[in-house]
């Protein structure tokens, strides 16, 4: 199988004031061509963090470690990060507010336009306006939007134009970044199973990261639960979602209220730790209710079932 | 028995900005024409997307918009008939929690301040208003020591456990929530979700809970009212409206994985859904529906179902 | 009142701010020398009543710096130190005054602006775009020659031009807050406009409109001097004032220099300092790139 994404004991911080902040700690990544990735977790947590780092879009004032491998290629390798002739062409990152990356003073087939010709080199107007036109209709939109401002559209038709702006240089790696949290709900379903039917299309590799569990059963062939920057469960979405091990996935699954049930919700108490203010050992352990002596040190991951990985000692006994 | 409250034919417009690059205002409908009532010790949720005029409607409740038409009927009273003072004496019994905690609290001011601040206005003595804080911060779980901390270095939902506190402080019967866990985190809005459920139980609270999500909102309410382009278009017992939705725009929120096209709503029409509902008739791009009890309790305004 | 507290406090986070750059260091610390012995100034002054221009010693006129006078002495024979250190002190208690009551000024009508229904919240407006329309020195002029001169017509003038800056600031600042929940909310809970400007506006509204007066001081000595150096004919000559004093040492400028250098660089140290303290804190307080900008090339 061929590695999409690699990663190897990656880690990013961020140099803030007070210092050099470590926020996603020895991320060990394998995602293949093709799949469907879900980053699931609660803001905070790191997974935009690792959107943008496979992205190639951290600030300058971010500082990285270990090694992360965009179809076999070396983008990031300990505090080097070479993504010159990847941002595009390999990957794209769809960002979460669709009306803060569409310009306002150009049309959307500009704007597509502007894109296409960064990567294909000169254009004329009838190959441009058939590519634009190619890219409304995989977003599912009509080619007049075209002549359309960003103002003009709805919240949902502004994401796709967001969609389709990122698929116009004809990228592998998709790192979609909370696509669905500023629309309305079922928005989020229309937007998601669109990006599905665009990675089941295209061929391309999905990188979907959202806070909404249950939105991945829709979207994502395997799914990784990010607490306090790190990974705490992986696994397919229809194991995870079943049969999940993790305390932390179990209490999740059950913090989500659920129609016409009327079962108290799961009560995490506390707040997640901010990054730079992580215990030691398991970082779940002051919240867990079955925390003991041994998660003092860092949890190793073990191999639980079919590509389903615990990082916790207490798996068992949950 | 009357209602606690009910709202009766509410009409509220905005003039709003064209938006883009283009100049001057244009007349927004936040409600046109909402019918609602709350009965004591009830908890209604108000569901819908944006522009629906959920959060509109709460804040005509509470005075903070002026409708053009319609009556907001308090224990009797229409509130849009009294003077300014009267009005704010009878709305002490009602508690408001406006949407996003960093918006509706003062960055700058203490947690004490900001609850306080309520009795400000009502010459409570000081003594009673150190004991209204601490049972009040008891009753949203909130620790003695957080009263003197800077409302800024709380967590999202520490901080709308304080909203709550400033809107239970009057000691009201009716409270009135806009969008309770919409800014937070799965696990924090849970612990809201569950304290909004307690709280009902134990004081006997009557709610209303605006929110963009039916699964949440169905947490803490008895009934469900469903909102789209500033008109009700069902109404009834969240286990019927859950189970059963009849309006399409219903169906699209209760069951959003099986919406094939893009639901798009017309605001120029008789009912909001007309552009992509599957059965649209003539009649519903003129004539507002009228609402039909297809069950007890659970109304609809369709004319499908007529 | 802790509004007040809090914004020197903040004002006092912003100066350590600042602190980090030397120009700051030399300008804030001859800003406070200069100050100091403005204020100090007619109490340490060799010759108070040449000093204030009331004793005239016309034989040991124009005379050159020497022990007894360390800067020499003027036309009408008034010790040169005396003089300046009186001016110092006019120039000093005048900027700050007309600072800080502009400032004040400006803070509550602009805050008030924002919340008070729109016909009242038209007429502030227009009333401040009004005053920011006239120029100080005609206003100045005007003044003085309806009052026959003086430093209340020139601290008047001083205020009347420039409040309405600060007003502007405030009603900027102010108007973004309006539209936020917590200004609204308590007119819900019964409590009056005044209270929500007091307590709600003023306080997020002060820290920017401090910044800005501190960063016109160097302003307010320059424009004060300029007008008292326009129309220093027409105030009385005997008044010790720096603007004064170089408009009348001019013609000695190639004769007996020190007569007009001594005022003049005084008056440049003032500004320059004045103004160089509050640029950089202004800059501090408005930075418009973040830490490590060069990384972005």
């Amino acid at each position: 199988m061929v590695l999409a994404v690699r990663s190897y004991e990656l880690s990013v911080g961020y140099e803030i004031d007070e210092g050099l902040v470590w926020v996603v700690d020895r991320l060990n990544l394998e995602i293949g061509a093709g799949e469907s990735y879900c980053l699931v977790g609660e803001s905070g947590c790191g997974k935009s963090t690792i959107g943008n780092a496979v992205a190639g879009l951290l600030p300058p004032y971010a500082v990285t470690d270990g090694v992360l491998e965009l179809m076999g290629v070396k983008a990031i390798e300990g505090r080097l990060r070479r993504f010159n002739g990847l941002r595009g062409r390999v990957v794209v990152r769809i960002p979460q507010d669709p009306a803060a990356s569409l310009n306002p003073f150009l049309t959307v087939g500009e704007q597509l336009g502007e894109v296409l010709r960064a990567h294909l080199g000169q254009l004329t107007e009838s190959e441009a306006r058939k590519r634009v036109g190619y890219l409304l209709s995989l977003v599912k939109l009509p080619p007049e939007v075209a002549e359309a401002y960003p103002h003009q559209l709805s919240g949902g038709m502004k994401q796709r134009v967001a969609i389709a702006l990122a698929l116009a240089p004809s990228p592998k790696v998709v790192v979609a970044d909370e696509p669905t949290s500023a629309l309305d709900a079922y928005l989020k379903f229309s937007i998601a199973r669109l990006l599905k039917a665009l990675q089941l299309a295209l061929g391309l590799t999905l990188i979907f990261i959202t806070h909404d569990i249950t939105l991945a059963r829709h979207v994502c062939d395997r799914v990784a639960v990010i607490y306090a920057g790190r990974v705490v469960e992986e696994a397919r979405t229809e194991d995870l979602l079943e049969g999940a091990l993790h305390p932390y996935t179990k209490l999740l699954l059950r913090a989500v209220p659920r129609r016409l049930a009327s079962e108290r919700l799961a009560d995490i108490p506390g707040t997640p730790p901010p990054p730079g203010r992580y215990p030691s050992g398991c970082r779940f352990r002051p919240r867990c209710p079955v925390a003991s002596e041994e998660c003092t040190r860092d949890p190793e991951p073990a191999e639980v079932g079919e590509m389903h990985r615990v990082y916790c000692w207490r798996w068992r006994s949950a | 028995m009357s209602p606690l409250l009910a709202v009766e034919d509410l009409y509220v417009a905005f003039r709003a900005p064209r938006g883009g690059l283009t100049l001057g205002y244009r007349v927004v409908w936040a409600l046109r024409g909402v019918s609602l009532s709350v009965e004591e010790g009830e908890s209604l949720g108000v569901v819908g997307g944006s522009g629906s005029g959920k959060s509109t409607l709460l804040k005509a409740v509470v005075g903070l918009v002026k409708p053009l038409r319609g009556s907001i009927v308090y224990r009797g009273l229409d509130l849009l008939k009294l003077g300014w003072s009267q009005r704010r004496r009878v709305l002490r019994e009602v508690g408001y929690v406006p949407q996003e905690p960093s918006q509706s609290m003062d960055p700058r001011m203490s947690v004490r301040e900001i609850v306080l601040e309520p009795l400000l206005a009502l010459g409570v003595p000081k003594e009673s208003r150190e004991h209204l804080l601490g049972s009040v911060l008891e009753l949203v779980d909130l620790p003695n020591e957080v009263r003197e901390r800077n409302i800024r270095e709380l967590s999202g939902g520490m901080q709308q456990r304080v909203a709550i506190a400033r809107a239970l402080i009057t000691k009201p019967r009716l409270l009135l929530l806009d969008e309770p866990t919409s800014s937070l985190d799965v696990s924090t809005a849970a612990q809201i979700l569950n304290l909004l459920r307690d709280l009902r139980d134990t004081l006997g609270l009557s709610y209303v809970v605006v929110s963009h999500d039916i699964d949440s909102v169905s947490y803490v309410a008895d009934r469900v009212a469903v909102m789209a382009l500033g008109v009700v278009v069902e109404v009834g017992s969240t286990h019927s409206v859950l189970a059963e939705p009849l309006h399409p725009y219903t169906r699209v929120l209760v069951e959003p994985e099986r919406v094939e096209e893009e639901v798009t709503l017309d605001p120029e029409v008789a009912c909001p859904a007309y552009r992509w509902c599957p059965w649209r008739g003539d009649r519903c791009a003129t004539e507002r529906p009228r609402p039909v009890e297809v069950r007890r309790g659970h109304l609809v305004m369709c004319w499908n179902y007529s | 009142m802790t509004t007040v507290t809090e914004a020197l406090r903040d004002l006092l986070r912003l100066i350590r701010r600042a602190w980090r750059r030397p120009a700051f260091r030399v300008a804030f610390s001859l800003a406070l020398a200069l100050t100091v012995l403005g204020l100090l100034g007619p109490y340490v002054a060799p010759y108070p009543l040449q000093g204030l221009g009331v004793e005239v010693v016309s034989e040991r006129s124009l005379l050159p710096p020497s022990l007894e006078h360390p800067l020499g002495t003027d036309a009408m024979g008034r010790d040169i130190l005396s003089r300046v250190l009186f001016g110092l002190w006019r120039a000093t208690v005048v900027t700050l005054l007309v600072i800080s009551v502009s400032s004040a000024l400006g803070l509550f009508v602009g805050s008030a602006a924002a919340i008070l229904p729109k016909p009242a919240e038209t007429v502030l407006v227009y009333t401040m775009e009004l005053f920011i329309s006239v120029p100080s020195v005609l206003l100045a002029a005007a003044l003085v020659a309806a009052t026959g001169g003086g430093l209340v017509p020139l601290t008047v003038a001083l205020i009347a031009t420039w409040w309405p800056w600060y007003g502007r600031v405030a009603y900027t600042q102010a108007r973004a807050l309006r539209e936020l929940d917590f200004v609204n909310l308590p007119r819900l809970f019964g409590l009056s406009r005044l209270y929500i400007v007091r307590k709600h506006i003023v306080p997020h509204v002060v820290s920017p409109v401090l910044v800005e007066a501190l960063s016109d001081l160097g302003s307010v000595v320059i424009e004060m001097s300029t007008i008292t150096f326009i129309f220093g004919a027409s105030q009385s000559i005997s008044e010790p004032d720096l603007g004064v004093m170089v408009g009348l040492g001019l013609r000695y400028i190639t004769t007996h220099p020190w007569v007009v250098l001594s005022p003049a660089l005084f008056l440049a140290l003032l500004a320059i300092s004045f103004t160089v303290f509050g640029e950089v804190l202004y800059e501090e307080a408005n930075p418009v790139l973040r830490k490590r900008w060069f990384r972005w090339f």
